[in-house]
């Protein structure tokens, strides 16, 4: 039996739905949807209770109703398993820390780029973005891909060309 | 009498030539906090790789890191291949192994060697360095390159071994294993310099490295036997046995002891994938439309688990690509570590977990 299948029983007495998707190499991946953020740190506590290890928290840019996707993945002696759930802007989702103590940076990452709220935190100091920048900073400012993109296209050019006109 | 201070060290200090800022509370000379302050550096490759397409992600994701620069192509062209249900032949699964172990070493060496430098036994840094130089001019050699070696494609490698290059390969690690066995290891398990300026130092327990998440050979050096190859195989990994090098006491010596006798198993990992290699194709071909989905995949890059979350939309162009690097768990455990130490052991405990601030800050 494969390690993904021996964990499906004891995983199916936490969550109702579980699936598994294949993986690289064939090894399966395990996933779970969820409502949304409540509860997450009971389960999380549950996770820990049957060994899990807090792998990563994921934050995805906001979907078309202002949700912002997250997925917090965990291992389990070497299989992989996702909780998936949104979170809207009145939402906050409970701080994972007390159980995960490398949630620390994960949620402060997911914090200040994705703009999402967590409470339950004993301080929200930034990990990589000075105070001074706004939440989902990677969306709002001009991306560097569009600054770097002049170089290979005429647009730089056009514009200087222009301006060389009006002089 | 002792008196309290907080030392600033860093952002760029010569212990750690990449920025990152220590606030160190010490009573007298004993450490009694650490606070850590990064983003000096943060490149946003995370979201510049939605705004790019697969292929040339592949580049620009191993330019990450230099030193583990190809476990991030490796690890992502895994996603990819999970989404699309592409199968890599088993040719082109040992090649990309041969890259991961050939890269182990180069990096576990260089950790070590600063080790020595540190302390200031530095015939011993110079003496490791010219050894790993053995594994530089074999990627030099084989790939053309000496750090970033652009191995990968989704699918599988863009290099081959000829008989020519299999038997240089096999020759330099006759040279290096010697070395490695009969030189630099005994000297690391014995030297009365090293021990007595690394044994008991920067501490970490088994249950604290399982609190904090610790990977690879920081969290092994603290008796935590988790390696990816071994737990969750990739490439042709399941199919090879290897010695999973852990140690019990959890300071920077068995950090490093636990790198250096992984160089070793990494050597015989390397004869054992050119002994199995069969005559065949090393990619997959040309790739088929890359579908809607989202797939996880990791490997063990040299300092632990490194993780990709890939979404993908059905364009060639990622709607995510998420990027856990092992040193990002690690940094925390120094505030662990570094409870209780001296001031002069700062530079020790900080190198022993073998930090990359370009992975971290992504």
């Amino acid at each position: 039996m494969t390690k993904p299948a021996a964990l499906l029983p004891k995983l199916r007495t936490l969550f109702e739905a579980i699936t598994s998707k294949p993986g690289p190499n064939g090894r399966d991946t395990l996933w779970v949807d969820l409502p949304g953020p409540t509860g997450l740190a009971a389960l999380a506590r549950a996770l820990k209770e049957i060994g899990a290890r807090l792998s990563v928290i994921t934050a995805f840019g906001r979907d078309t109703a202002d949700a912002s996707p997250l997925a917090y993945t965990f291992d389990l002696d070497g299989v992989t398993l996702t909780l998936k759930f949104r979170v809207f802007p009145n939402e906050a989702v409970e701080t994972i820390v007390p159980l995960f103590r490398n949630a620390d940076w994960l949620e402060r990452e997911v914090m200040e780029l994705f703009d999402v709220r967590v409470f339950g935190r004993p301080h929200n100091r930034r990990l990589f973005l000075d105070e001074s920048v706004d939440g989902q900073v990677m969306d709002r400012l001009i991306p560097l891909s569009v600054l770097s993109n002049s170089a290979s296209t005429t647009m730089l050019f056009e514009r200087i060309a222009e301006t060389g006109m009006k002089e | 009498m002792t008196r309290t201070f907080d030392i600033p060290i860093g952002p760029l200090h010569v212990a750690l030539e990449e920025p990152m800022y220590f606030k160190v509370s010490v009573d007298g000379e004993t450490i009694t906090g650490l606070e850590l302050f990064a983003g000096h550096v943060h490149r946003g490759i995370e979201y510049l790789t939605s705004k790019r397409n697969i292929y040339q992600n592949l580049v620009l994701l191993e330019h990450v890191c230099s030193l583990c620069s190809n476990s991030h192509p490796e690890t992502f062209a895994m996603a990819i291949e999970a989404i699309a249900g592409i199968t890599v032949p088993p040719r082109a699964h040992y090649l990309r192994m041969v890259t991961d172990e050939i890269k182990r070493i180069a990096s576990n060496m260089f950790n070590v060697a600063i080790l020595a430098h540190l302390i200031g036994f530095d015939s011993m840094f110079m003496h490791v360095m010219q050894a790993r130089e053995i594994m530089q001019d074999t990627k030099e050699t084989i790939f053309g390159n000496r750090m970033d070696i652009a191995a990968h494609i989704i699918g599988g490698v863009r290099y081959d071994l000829t008989a020519e290059s299999t038997a240089f390969l096999l020759g330099q690690l006759d040279r290096l294993e010697p070395i490695l066995r009969e030189e630099i290891i005994p000297v690391y398990a014995k030297n009365r310099t090293i021990l007595s300026r690394t044994r008991g130092i920067g501490v970490i327990t088994r249950e604290e490295c399982v609190d904090y998440g610790l990977a690879g050979p920081t969290a092994r050096g603290s008796g935590v036997a988790y390696d990816v190859r071994s737990a969750a195989p990739y490439a042709a990994y399941g199919a090879i046995d290897f010695q999973l090098e852990s140690m019990p006491d959890g300071d920077v010596w068995s950090r490093a002891m636990v790198r250096l006798h992984e160089a070793v198993a990494s050597i015989g990992i390397l004869r054992e994938c050119v002994r199995r290699m069969t005559p065949g194709p090393v990619s997959a071909g040309p790739l088929p439309h890359i579908p809607a989905g989202e797939a996880i995949a990791r490997t063990e890059a040299p300092r632990g688990e490194l993780l990709y979350y890939v979404k993908m939309v059905g364009t060639d162009v990622p709607d995510r690509v998420r990027c856990r690097v092992p040193s990002y768990m690690n940094w925390e455990a120094l505030t662990v570590m570094m409870r209780g130490a001296r001031i002069s052991d700062i530079p020790l405990i900080v190198n022993s977990i073998d930090p990359c601030v370009s992975c971290t800050e992504r």
